[in-house]
């Protein structure tokens, strides 16, 4: 939806995919779509990282998250998605 | 209205266990037509089922006595609806939700984790994007001319109506998050 919303709103509606693309990366290198996504998740528990090695792992919160995620996908006979 | 509730939650949960099961022998490119049809076919049994099953309990089958059996019915085919819509949008957020990926993705490393640049690299931002701009051209919503994307009439209408919407609801879309 908001490849479209960004494509209504630029001018001529129409873009490039490297446009496109430029559109959700940030000035500091990362981006808009896994930037808010990583911290918003290790605050609410579902993830969390390794000082040690600077992993990311699922909480048991996050695996009974992504269990429900997993079976839900199974029914509906969905492949990885996202 | 019990009976009406208890009755669009069971046809309901009938149909869409009924279209699930049958995207397993039979899938299909386009879900939202198969949810459409699944709902359109299932409206008679409402009625049907509104009709003939008995009530769950005698508690609601007294209630019953009282009320009038339209606004029963009604109530049955508002939910129906309603649940049609909830499915619906259940199901585009298990297809399509970003987040539920990761968490699929850290589930499958298990308890040893992944570096977060892993995990971008397997579902890249580009790969994410050129993706959706494939599934949108094959549903008539862009079209691809010059090496420029464009809406299509269908794409521009979803578009303003997300825009409207984020309006309503005081959103943010995802290019402009920060």
């Amino acid at each position: 939806m908001s490849l479209l919303v960004a494509l209504l709103q630029s001018p001529g509606q129409a873009l490039s995919t490297k446009a496109l693309i430029n559109l959700f990366q940030l000035p500091d290198g990362s981006d808009r779509i896994y930037s808010w996504r990583i911290p918003d998740l290790e605050r609410r528990g579902y993830i969390r990282k390794s000082p040690d090695t600077n992993t990311y792992s699922l909480t048991a919160k996050g695996r009974r998250a992504a269990l429900v995620a997993f079976l839900a996908k199974r029914l509906m006979n969905l492949g990885e998605g996202g | 209205m019990v009976h009406g509730i208890c009755v669009a939650i069971m046809v309901s949960c009938a149909w869409i266990l009924a279209q699930n099961l049958l995207m397993h022998i039979r899938p299909s490119e386009n879900r939202f037509k198969v949810m459409l049809w699944g709902y359109l076919l299932s409206i008679p049994f409402v009625f049907a089922a509104y009709r003939w099953l008995p009530p769950l309990s005698a508690g609601i089958a007294s209630s019953m006595q009282d009320e009038n059996p339209f606004l029963g019915l009604f109530h049955a085919y508002l939910l129906h609806l309603l649940l049609f819509f909830c499915y619906v949008e259940c199901f585009y957020h298990v297809e399509r939700s970003v987040t539920l990926r990761m968490l699929l993705e850290l589930r499958r490393e298990g308890e040893r984790g992944v570096p977060l640049f892993v995990l971008q690299e397997r579902y890249s931002v580009k790969d994410m994007i050129q993706q959706r701009l494939e599934v949108m051209r094959d549903r008539g919503l862009v079209e691809q001319q010059n090496g420029l994307w464009r809406l299509q009439r269908k794409g521009k209408a979803l578009a303003w109506g997300a825009m409207v919407g984020a309006w309503l609801f005081r959103a943010k879309h995802q290019h402009e998050r920060a």
